[in-house]
């Protein structure tokens, strides 16, 4: 058993773009404080895809949003860093912060039928990023947007500049996000949950630009998802979270053959692909404690169905599986050492 | 855009010829009228009153009735049955005397409720939000004609000013400088108590409208291009967030009207309202008739320039 953070986890540290360590993110509210996101540790690097999976309401998002230094009142980080090359984010100042955002990461969210705003014109969306961080006038900031179009496959470029969100598909008002997102090449491109709100040949397009963009721009991207299928195709290591903590973290191939954590398997074994047609799904019983009910322990101890008596009320610590397989049981660590 | 237009005006013209209809019936229906005004006189005999009625062509039927209004009006020889005066020249006059109360009013309401809302939504919760809520309830709560004299009494005693009516009395000779003054004061005080209900009612509702933007994705996106908070709340979120208040904004007219019924009597202000209430207390058909159908007419072109208004500044929406 070797205690682990990020900083062992990643193989090449010259090329990693951002680490979360030991990162705890809370929510203060009347009823006192909520840990929404407990040691949460990870790290991606240039040119590589992680995927952070799990259930709704599992704490990817805030984990996203508080990279970018957006939680909204009354969540706060408590405890932990954020790094961005070289620099500690999660101590920047907002007038620091903004500096990053939109620059140095990007981000694309779920719903682009509501991400755009409505009122504005694709043209002075787009135009907005480049004047802003890269001190673009008018002329030139429409250039680069016309050329940032075309890079997401927009076709008739100069016409959709003048036009306005509504006149635009979903999959369309994606890619106007996704070209905003990376307008300023940014180190790091954090699409949360991407093509959950299109239809299915639309998410493949828009998967296969993200793949294509990263590839171009070196990017790091976090991939948040609950698609299991997607991250197999399009990551590289994966990070499953539960209930505000990440459980196991492994490369792809390696999650998917070997999983150690008793969620990770009931969530492969979920997958429709698993069971004969006809027959029942497997499941998952119950659904994930809401902050207030998370165990003192582990928190999978209440759905878990090899749980130890130690489970609920100690936490498990990061065990090492091989060299990049990480993950957080009692059971399963006592089993293999 | 052009036939869409034309409709609607047509439609609105329909409408207003139903109002009129319904404002004419619901006054004559309305207990007491003009020949009966001094029912206690010792001098009024029932031939008087006969001799009233007859002339007003009170015992025509309502139809008949209606259309020598409409006649009237229309001809410009509708009198008022009080002074025999012509009314359209008579509500005119009036309507310009009112005009600077409103202007005043309508500036103080948008230029106060706006910052005020924003504000509070943007600090929800704070001590500021919690404060401006409560003086919002405490305005809307309290009667406009308490509060009214409340400020009288306040600033007579405290500034030592006449603020009743549009002037001082025989201030005609003064020198310039003392009768701006004078003009200012009188204006600036009914114009307040005419705003203060406005502003308390609008600016929450530009709380609430602006709370519910803040909430929208696409700030969230705003904030995640890396714009500075200025940017986010004043470009991003209030443009969406002033989309309703166009709306608001064609009903303004009508709604001051009616405040100013209340508030030129309290400021013996010699404008509309006061000649509404003034008619309405003489049963001077012809007068409230306009005033009234006035009203409607200005109601309507409000919620017509709302409707054109709002093609032009939401995208989403086309005349057509």
């Amino acid at each position: 058993m070797i205690p682990t953070t990020a900083r062992t986890l990643s193989d090449d540290m010259s090329k990693r773009v951002l680490s979360l360590e030991r990162l705890h993110v809370s929510f203060f509210t009347d009823a006192g404080e909520l840990a929404v996101v407990r040691d949460v540790s990870l790290s991606v690097s240039a040119g590589e895809t992680l995927a952070l999976v799990g259930e709704s309401g599992c704490g990817k998002s805030v984990t996203a949003l508080a990279t970018m230094g957006l939680l909204d009142h009354p969540g706060r980080i408590v405890a932990g860093d954020i790094t961005l090359g070289d620099d500690v984010i999660s101590g920047f100042s907002e007038p620091q912060m903004r500096k990053v955002r939109g620059a140095r990461i990007g981000m694309i969210f779920q719903e682009p039928m509501t991400s755009l705003n409505p009122v504005f014109t694709i043209g002075r969306q787009l135009a907005e990023v480049l004047r802003l961080h890269r001190g673009h006038d008018d002329r030139a900031a429409r250039l680069a947007s016309l050329a940032l179009l075309e890079r997401v496959r927009i076709p008739a470029a100069l016409e959709r500049l003048r036009q306005y969100p509504h006149e635009l598909s979903g999959g369309m008002k994606q890619r106007i996000m996704i070209a905003m997102a990376i307008a300023c090449e940014p180190q790091l491109l954090i699409a949360d949950e991407p093509t959950t709100a299109l239809d299915v040949t639309i998410q493949a397009q828009i998967l296969e630009l993200l793949d294509e963009l990263q590839k171009d721009l070196g990017m790091a991207v976090i991939l948040i998802t609950h698609n299991l299928g997607v991250v197999a195709q399009y990551a590289q290591r994966v990070a499953v979270m539960y209930a505000g903590e990440i459980v196991e973290q492994a490369p792809v191939t390696e999650l998917f053959a070997d999983p150690r954590h008793p969620y990770t398997q009931a969530l492969l074994q979920s997958l429709p692909g698993t069971v004969d047609p006809g027959r029942q799904l497997n499941v998952i019983q119950g659904t994930v404690p809401t902050p207030r009910e998370f165990p003192a322990g582990c928190r999978f101890a209440t759905r878990c169905g090899e749980v130890l008596s130690r489970c609920a009320s100690d936490v498990p610590p990061a065990s090492r599986h091989g060299g990049n397989h990480v993950f957080s049981c009692w059971q399963r660590m006592e089993s293999t050492s | 855009m052009g036939q869409y237009l034309l409709r609607n005006l047509l439609q609105r013209l329909v409408l207003l010829v139903i109002v009129s209809f319904l404002v004419h019936a619901l006054v004559h229906l309305a207990p007491g009228e003009p020949a009966e005004v001094d029912p206690n006189n010792p001098r009024f005999k029932a031939e008087d009153v006969a001799k009233i009625r007859a002339a007003f062509h009170l015992d025509e039927p309502l139809h008949v009735q209606y259309a020598l209004w409409i006649r009237d009006l229309f001809n410009g020889e509708l009198k008022s049955f009080k002074d025999g005066q012509p009314v359209l020249p008579k509500i005119w006059e009036r309507f310009l005397n009112s005009l600077p109360l409103f202007i005043c009013a309508t500036l103080i309401i948008w230029t106060l409720s706006f910052p005020t809302g924003i504000h509070a939504a943007v600090r929800r919760g704070s001590t500021y939000d919690r404060s401006t809520t409560f003086i919002a309830y405490a305005l809307i709560s309290v009667p406009g004609f308490f509060l009214s004299y409340l400020v009288i009494l306040w600033v007579v005693n405290a500034f030592g000013v006449p603020v009743i009516g549009m002037h001082t009395f025989g201030s005609e000779h003064a020198s310039v400088w003392f009768r701006s003054m004078d003009n200012l004061w009188h204006l600036v005080v009914p114009s307040l108590m005419l705003a203060v209900a406005g502003v308390a009612i609008l600016s929450r509702y530009v709380r609430s409208q602006m709370l519910e933007v803040i909430g929208q994705d696409y700030v969230r996106t705003a904030r995640a291009k890396g714009l500075d908070a200025d940017s986010v709340i004043y470009s991003h979120a209030l443009r969406n967030a002033l989309l309703p208040f166009v709306t608001m904004f064609g009903l303004m007219l009508p709604e001051l009207i009616s405040g100013a019924v209340i508030i030129e009597q309290i400021f013996a202000w010699p404008g509309i309202g006061r000649l509404s209430f003034d008619a309405i207390l003489a049963r001077d058909y012809p007068v409230v008739l306009t005033v009234t159908l006035m009203a409607a007419v200005i109601t309507l072109a409000g919620t017509f320039l709302s409707d054109i208004l709002y093609a032009v500044v939401d995208p989403r929406i086309r005349l057509n």
